[in-house]
């Protein structure tokens, strides 16, 4: 029987670099709708998950409705302490991202 | 449980961190027992190059050996060397003949879509991490 499928999406850039809004992905949006869905932010995505950042109400009600991780090497690299992150945003290790990667059932995009 | 993860490189070394990302994401899911397959294309074809070389930055005046830079091909090298017969790594060979970049450390191998094409139908997952 096959797995119930769920959905990663890693997410790399800023949302609010580029001109662009701070919105949630609409993609994101309409998977979280219809599937379990676990968000990674890394790279510059982690910028939006800071309290007090454009994207922070966006971000949160992304947390709302799928997981979202932060990737910790990331949040590292830009000094951005768990404690600074928006409600319902978790700091993650590759190794747990690598996990659910390769959870039966699961549908992975890197966007 | 182990598994076989195939991914998909686009993006030319040393531009992004998304390079940086997705060694992290291959070095994790090897140290995890799971076997990966890399299908390098377009600009990723770059990264197992041989002739790269780590350099001084003399803006800060530091030597090569301060400045410990580290190069693409040496981290492809490193995965290979930790996880004998774990990690396959194919460059797409016209992206290669397009930038004349056949020379390339002991390990890579020449390959072509259909290889990522068979990679994908007999992985347990596939990961595709696009160029901006």
């Amino acid at each position: 029987m096959a797995s119930t499928p769920s959905y990663l999406v890693i997410h790399t850039r800023d949302p609010l670099a580029g001109g662009r809004d701070g919105g949630v992905d609409p993609l994101v949006e309409a998977l979280a709708a219809g599937a379990p869905t676990t968000v990674v932010l890394a790279q510059n995505a982690v910028l939006a998950a800071r309290r007090g950042s454009g994207a922070a109400e966006s971000v949160a009600r992304l947390a709302s409705s799928a997981r979202v991780l932060a990737d910790d090497f990331s949040l590292h690299e830009r000094g951005i302490r768990a404690d600074e992150l928006v409600g319902g945003v978790v700091p993650a290790a590759m190794e747990e991202v690598v996990d659910l990667l390769m959870a039966g059932g699961c549908r992975a995009i890197w966007r | 449980m182990t598994a076989t993860l195939t991914v998909t490189l686009m993006e030319p070394p040393y531009e992004t961190g998304t390079t940086t990302t997705a060694f992290r994401l291959i070095d994790a899911a090897l140290r995890a027992g799971h076997t990966v397959k890399v299908f390098a294309y377009e600009g990723a074809v770059n990264l197992t190059m041989a002739e790269q070389a780590p350099h001084p930055n003399p803006v800060k005046g530091t030597s090569v050996e301060e400045e410990s830079h580290p190069t693409t091909k040496d981290w492809v090298a490193a995965l290979l060397r930790a996880h004998p017969g774990r990690l396959d790594w194919v460059n797409c060979g016209l992206c290669v003949d397009e930038r004349g970049a056949g020379n390339w450390i002991e390990g890579a191998r020449r390959g072509g879509p259909k290889d990522f094409a068979q990679w994908v139908l007999e992985s347990d997952q596939c990961l595709v991490v696009p160029a901006r």
